[in-house]
């Protein structure tokens, strides 16, 4: 029961943290659709910047703002810019940027503020010129051109399409939307500027490209946008028959006036203007009229001023003036309604010509103002344009001979610091050999020191081995002698006493010598050491004996370390009162380590003062270097650490 | 040729050298050399090897007499130029020395037939010597004896492969049973055969008829619990 309980428990605890925030980001980034699409857009930008994933940032925002901008929100487009500019200023993502500046370029395009827009657009280019990418920067030509054609710049227009041409036209077949808009703006801007041969190239070119739109119905509709634009041009060149067959191909399309309406309208209205010029006046008023219902229909306000513009002129030709005098009024209207000029000037121009008297002079009036505004308005726009573009260039340039002095001084810079790096490690590599120098000099003298040090154990040693014989020869020489006669005149008792210091003398004299020491091994030293010493009740037990290479320390380490062992175990078995020792052998990379602990009753290592051979001891291990350390507590046994050099050669 | 055991006695006390003449005089008739020096003895036994040659030696080991250009200064010398001439003596040690180390390396790096000490070296000792060298044998005096023993057991105590093959070895009925039990330090297990020559030595240093008595032996001694 409680498994079932732990295990339920642990499901829905696994089930609540799997499901991390970043999935909800997808979530909502992936439920774009329907009315809580921006909602969820919003809900997943907060919730990445909440969590601080940064592309997760960017995404979201790129994604709003473009949402806005299909629903013309500029709200929520300067909302995105918002987010864009700050992504960029706390990770320096200049594609943020770029989008930035494109999301500021249609906030101002839908607002109207062309040249602003042109601006944004400029600077947008600017930054994915620099990221190197090429498909956005011809974009943005694009959509600059544009802009120039709607402000009449054609000139301007023509530039910049040609030169978004340099960016899109090498990667053709990824970038064909893009490229077949390249193409119709620039027919478009060559159309205006009269020159309809070349315009018709352009856009030949660009039905050319029009195949590789993957979407029949946009596919579609570029190939009747550019019936209708080929067909223009003829009619520019006033070969009205190749321009009629051409608007009739496109009319031919099946259920065009359904599917296409507005490319129905444009190739019925371009037909009809043909008629018009033809002089075949009601054929042409029956297209207008047909066109103009047509964009009644959907509701396409610019057009129907078109259309009006178009229907007063052909009544007017036709003498039907009131019917011209209206739509010549209707066309000023719609066509004020759309800042649609052209269209407003050519209804007023109309409208001067068949009206009489002061209403006659207050249509020329507006007319001549708009005309006059219209006139100063371009030349300031086109030079605003042509400004923006020169500040720009000369920016760039700017940044290009800044780059260049930058990279002088970087270079300039670089050669300093390897100066300086150069410098720095001959100083380091001067220390460095003094300090190697020294360190030669400080361990040779070191090596001097201890070798003497050794001197000194070997000379001590051979002391040791004269007392050990003169006390084995001459003083228990003696003793025995004076043992015999005391035994022959038997006064026995004496006899006796005197044979147990003769005993005590040997034994000394045994201690002290180091007889046959070079002729065993340490190790069976030791184990002799032990032998002497080992009963049932005082066990001797030695560990890692044999990871010492024993051959190749010195003698004189070795001896020290033999009689530092021998004094310990005899301690040991004098007043410990243990029954067991155990003797670790350890080996570093220059040192030994012995350490000797046992189970006895222990002392008091603070308080209690050191004997003789205690002292001994410490100094014969300190004589070579060593260290020597006794540690011990009541009840708890007695650890003896020794540690010397190897002193290997 | 006399049938007489020719005895060669080196030491540089007269007095040593003295007591052990009455000694032996006392277990039976010899003929018998002195020398005091390591070197004169060394000759004697040189010139003596092809006409009549000792069959044995009793020597001290350490010479307080020797002169600075002596070549043998020490007995453990004297029986080391011995052994490696080859000539057929068996040669006992007579000293006072008893310090584990100068004992273990005489007995075992120059395997003297006999380790007498001066002070217990009375008829009876150093008769059964001489009858244990003549029929090739060892005597080491008592004290000695144990000496070794004791080296040897605490030899045993310090080998955990040793230790492990006493400990195991009554928990089997056959020997071949401890095969892929006993380990040696490095973790591989041990052949049967190492087993059964490490357990040969085990008796042999233990002195034991066989394998119980061996595990007998090393609770006694306290080699295992």
């Amino acid at each position: 029961m409680k498994k079932t309980l732990f295990f339920i428990l642990f499901f829905t605890l696994y089930s609540v943290f799997s499901q991390t925030p970043k999935d909800s980001i997808f979530f909502y980034l992936n439920n774009t659709k329907g009315e809580s699409k921006f909602h969820n857009l919003r809900r997943a930008i907060s919730l990445s910047e909440n969590l601080n994933i940064d592309t997760l940032i960017q995404q979201a925002s790129i994604k709003y703002g473009m949402e806005s901008y299909f629903v013309k929100d500029t709200l929520g487009l300067t909302f995105s810019k918002n987010k864009l500019l700050r992504h960029f200023q706390n990770h320096k993502d200049s594609f943020s940027l770029g989008r930035a500046f494109h999301f500021a370029a249609i906030n101002h395009k839908i607002k109207n503020n062309l040249d602003s827009s042109f601006y944004y657009y400029q600077e947008s280019k600017s930054v994915f010129a620099k990221l190197k990418d090429s498909g956005e920067v011809g974009r943005k030509l694009l959509s600059m051109a544009i802009l120039q054609v709607k402000e009449l710049d054609y000139l301007g227009s023509e530039t910049t399409a040609v030169e978004g041409l340099k960016y899109i036209e090498p990667s053709k077949k990824k970038q064909y939307r893009t490229l077949i808009s390249l193409y119709q703006t620039l027919g478009n801007a060559l159309g205006y500027l009269n020159r309809p041969k070349e315009s018709r190239a352009y856009y030949l070119k660009a039905k050319e490209m029009a195949k590789f739109n993957p979407l029949k119905h946009r596919r579609e509709i570029n190939y009747l946008n550019l019936y209708n634009n080929i067909g223009l041009t003829y009619v520019d060149e006033k070969d009205y028959e190749k321009a009629i067959t051409l608007f009739k191909e496109g009319l031919a399309f099946d259920s065009i006036a359904i599917k296409y309406p507005r490319q129905y309208q444009n190739l019925l209205g371009g037909l009809s203007s043909v008629y018009f010029r033809q002089g075949k006046i009601t054929q042409a008023i029956e297209g207008y009229k047909t066109v103009l219902e047509g964009r009644k229909r959907i509701d396409y306000v610019y057009g129907q001023s078109v259309s009006h513009g178009l229907l007063a002129e052909a009544y007017k030709e036709n003498k039907q003036y009131s019917l011209a005098r209206k739509h010549a009024k209707m066309g000023l209207d719609l066509g004020r309604k759309t800042r649609n000029n052209e269209q407003v000037l050519e209804c007023l121009k109309i409208l001067t010509e068949l009206t009489t008297g002061k209403i006659s002079k207050n249509y020329f009036k507006d007319y001549v103002q708009l005309k006059d505004s219209l006139f100063v308005r371009e030349r300031t726009r086109k030079n605003q344009f042509a400004k923006v573009r020169y500040e720009t260039e000369k920016k760039e340039k700017e940044n290009i001979n800044l780059k260049l002095e930058n990279k002088e001084k970087e270079l300039l810079l670089e050669r300093e610091t390897q100066q300086k790096i150069i410098g720095w490690l001959f100083a380091g590599g001067g220390i460095l050999f003094i300090g190697f120098g020294t360190s030669v000099v400080a361990s040779r003298r070191k090596k001097l020191l201890f070798d003497a040090k050794l001197e000194q154990v070997e000379a001590r040693e051979k002391e040791r081995q004269q007392i050990a014989k003169s006390l084995h020869d001459e003083v228990a020489g003696d003793i025995r002698t004076l043992h015999l006669k005391l035994s022959k005149s038997n006064q026995l008792d004496e006899a006796k006493k005197l044979d147990v210091i003769k005993e005590n003398v040997r034994n000394l004299s045994h201690q002290l010598s180091s007889q046959s020491f070079d002729e065993v091994s340490f190790k069976d030293q030791i184990i002799n050491l032990i032998a002497d010493y080992f009963e049932p009740n005082f066990k001797i037990k030695t560990l890692g004996i044999d990871t010492i290479d024993w051959k190749n320390v010195n003698n004189s380490i070795k001896r020290t370390l033999f009689l530092a062992v021998r004094e310990t175990i005899q301690n040991t078995k004098k007043h410990a009162a243990a029954t067991q020792v155990d003797i670790h052998f350890e080996a570093t990379k220059k040192t030994i380590k012995i350490t000797i602990s046992d189970n006895g009753k222990g002392f008091e290592s603070k308080t209690k003062k050191k004997g003789i051979g205690l002292k001994n001891l410490k100094e014969r291990v300190e004589v070579i270097d060593g260290v020597f350390s006794i540690e011990s507590q009541l009840d708890k046994g007695t650890t003896t650490k020794i540690e010397t050099p190897k002193d290997e050669r | 040729m006399n049938d007489k055991l020719r005895i060669l006695v080196v030491d540089d006390h007269q007095l040593v050298v003295q007591g052990i003449l009455s000694s032996l005089n006392e277990v039976g008739t010899f003929d018998i050399v002195t020398a005091n020096t390591c070197d004169k003895a060394f000759e004697l036994v040189k010139n003596n090897s092809k006409t009549n040659p000792f069959q044995i030696l009793f020597t001290d080991l350490s010479f307080d007499n020797t002169a600075s250009d002596a070549i043998l200064d020490r007995g453990e010398s004297l029986i080391k130029a011995i052994n490696t001439a080859n000539y057929n003596i068996k040669i006992g040690v007579i000293t006072g020395h008893t310090e584990t180390n100068r004992v273990y390396n005489v007995i075992h790096n120059l395997n003297p037939s006999a380790y007498l000490l001066k002070t217990k070296c009375d008829a009876t000792e150093i008769g059964f010597a001489i009858s244990k060298m003549m029929a090739n044998d060892h005597y080491y005096t008592h004290e000695i004896h144990q000496k070794i023993t004791r080296r040897k057991i605490v030899q045993i105590q310090m080998d955990e492969v040793a230790l492990q093959i006493l400990k195991e070895l009554p928990k089997h009925a056959k020997i071949s049973n401890l095969e892929g039990i006993i380990q040696k330090n490095d973790g591989s297990t041990l052949k049967l055969r190492s087993i059964e020559t490490k357990l040969a030595n085990l008796r042999l240093d233990l002195n034991a008829k066989n394998n119980m008595d061996l595990i007998l032996k090393a609770k006694e001694l306290g080699v295992i619990d």
